[in-house]
């Protein structure tokens, strides 16, 4: 197959402008979850955790990096970022989770063997399972720190649909808490004031009664 | 910033930059963007241009930005009502330090008298709030306006570390006789924000050139919104579409 240089030129055009507009995308999404941040703090909150959860760690320096089994979406880890927030209530433990899924065609999308999700064959992005979408996850647990990946997974495996419904009492190994979760659509964040009445407001009116 | 350069609070700023300011091409040379950067770092430019503002702005606007953008950190709530009277803006007033206190004269940056209210605001911008530093303004500002502490609200402005901010304000109000002062936090960010808020859509357009200029410093020194989630549109669009044909890539045949 070949193509050509005008082609190849039409092409680099866009992945310049897709860089340019993740970054733009990304700046943004710095603002917002230090703004999360400062709020659950200040509540009595303590940051504990930030990472991607869909990809892996960047290799050391000195590892090549580029080899072909390598997922292409390691090199973009602001598609999916998340971070969690932990602080001591009267009844046991309060732990915020919050999610930033730029994409939620990713979780639908056809595999490409050992490269997860092909970019090439993603539903369209006006399709209705591509979606922006911020999830915040909303426990507590009793007593505190629990081997906290173990209890979570066993606290959402199959059920965690139904945090958006209801908050859900949950048992574990001992451990026993509270499990909500709430899902801020990001197209509706139009304005600072919609920061906070539709994440801000809404996370610290869960969060605070349950430090008083 | 008229307030800075009254008071001499410039000639601080200024005094280390003596090297020409401009190049030769009229663009600010080092020595130029040195000392911009120097005015942009200034808290003390930073208050009197915010605040000098809502001194000259009318009362009403400037209560409603101030509620706007406060925070209750401890004591009671930000009054919805402004206080009977006009306001009373006093920039860096200097006044001796209460006798339990000692050691230098106290000079909040902002006292503001209104009704049977004042404020104090101590302001930071790039340095941190301190609880001894609040507790000698308060009890300072007490004793020269010889009001009831509970008739005294203080404000961090600026400077906020939001771990700190509870524990600065609960240990201003466990001082002796600081126990009913209200504290407020005002970020400078949402003071910038509420500038824009509580601005009612038509004024008088004076005003709202000296709003704009105050907003503009406040841009200028960081504190601003520009990169909220609601401006990605506006970004993206300035990133602007790939084109649908493009010139062909130079030395490529």
């Amino acid at each position: 197959m070949t193509t050509s240089p005008d082609d190849m030129h039409h092409a680099l055009a866009e992945v310049r402008r897709a860089a340019r507009v993740l970054a733009a995308w990304q700046q943004r999404v710095n603002e917002v979850y230090f703004e999360t941040h400062r709020a659950l703090e200040d509540a009595g909150l303590a940051h504990r955790w930030s990472g991607s959860n869909r990809t892996a760690p960047l290799p050391k320096p000195s590892q090549v990096p580029y080899a072909p089994h390598r997922w292409p979406w390691d090199l973009l880890p602001g598609l999916y970022l998340a971070s969690e927030w932990v602080g001591a209530g009267p009844a046991g433990q309060v732990r915020v989770y919050m999610a930033l899924d730029t994409d939620t065609a990713f979780a639908v999308a056809p595999q490409q063997p050992g490269q997860g999700p092909d970019p090439e064959r993603f539903p369209g992005v006006d399709d209705p399972v591509s979606r922006t979408e911020l999830w915040l996850g909303l426990y507590t647990v009793t007593p505190a720190d629990p081997p906290w990946a173990e209890v979570r997974g066993s606290v959402l495996a199959d059920r965690w649909r139904e945090g958006l419904e209801r908050e859900l009492a949950w048992e574990h190994a001992g451990w026993r808490g509270t499990y909500a979760c709430r899902c801020v659509p990001v197209q509706a964040l139009v304005s600072a004031e919609a920061v906070q009445a539709r994440l801000v407001g809404p996370l610290l009116s869960w969060v605070q009664p349950r430090l008083a | 910033m008229i307030e800075a350069w009254k008071r001499h609070k410039l000639e601080r700023v200024l005094a280390p930059h003596t090297a020409a300011e401009g190049g030769s091409d009229g663009a600010p040379g080092v020595a130029g963007r040195a000392r911009r950067a120097a005015l942009l770092r200034s808290e003390d430019l930073l208050t009197s241009t915010a605040l000098g503002a809502l001194a000259v702005a009318p009362a009403a606007l400037s209560w409603a930005v101030l509620q706007h953008g406060a925070e209750p950190l401890a004591g009671a709530a930000w009054p919805d009502e402004a206080p009977a009277g006009a306001p009373d803006w006093e920039f860096w007033p200097r006044m001796p330090p209460d006798p339990r206190d000692g050691g230098e004269w106290v000079e909040p940056d902002v006292v503001l008298r209104w009704g049977e209210r004042v404020i104090v605001f101590e302001a930071k911008h790039h340095g941190a709030q301190r609880a001894g530093q609040w507790i000698r303004q308060c009890r300072a500002v007490l004793a020269r306006e010889g009001v009831a502490a509970a008739r005294l609200a203080f404000v961090s402005l600026g400077g906020t570390q939001p771990a700190a901010d509870h524990a600065l304000a609960a240990a201003l109000r466990a001082a002796e006789d600081l126990g009913d002062v209200s504290v407020h936090r005002l970020e400078w960010r949402r003071l910038n924000r509420a500038l824009s808020t509580a601005r009612p859509a038509a004024l008088d357009p004076g005003l709202a050139r000296l709003l704009d200029d105050a907003q503009a410093f406040l841009d200028a020194a960081g504190h601003h919104d520009r990169r909220g989630l609601w401006t990605l549109p506006a970004a993206v669009r300035a990133i602007g579409a790939a084109p649908a044909t493009l010139p062909r890539a130079e030395g490529v045949q």
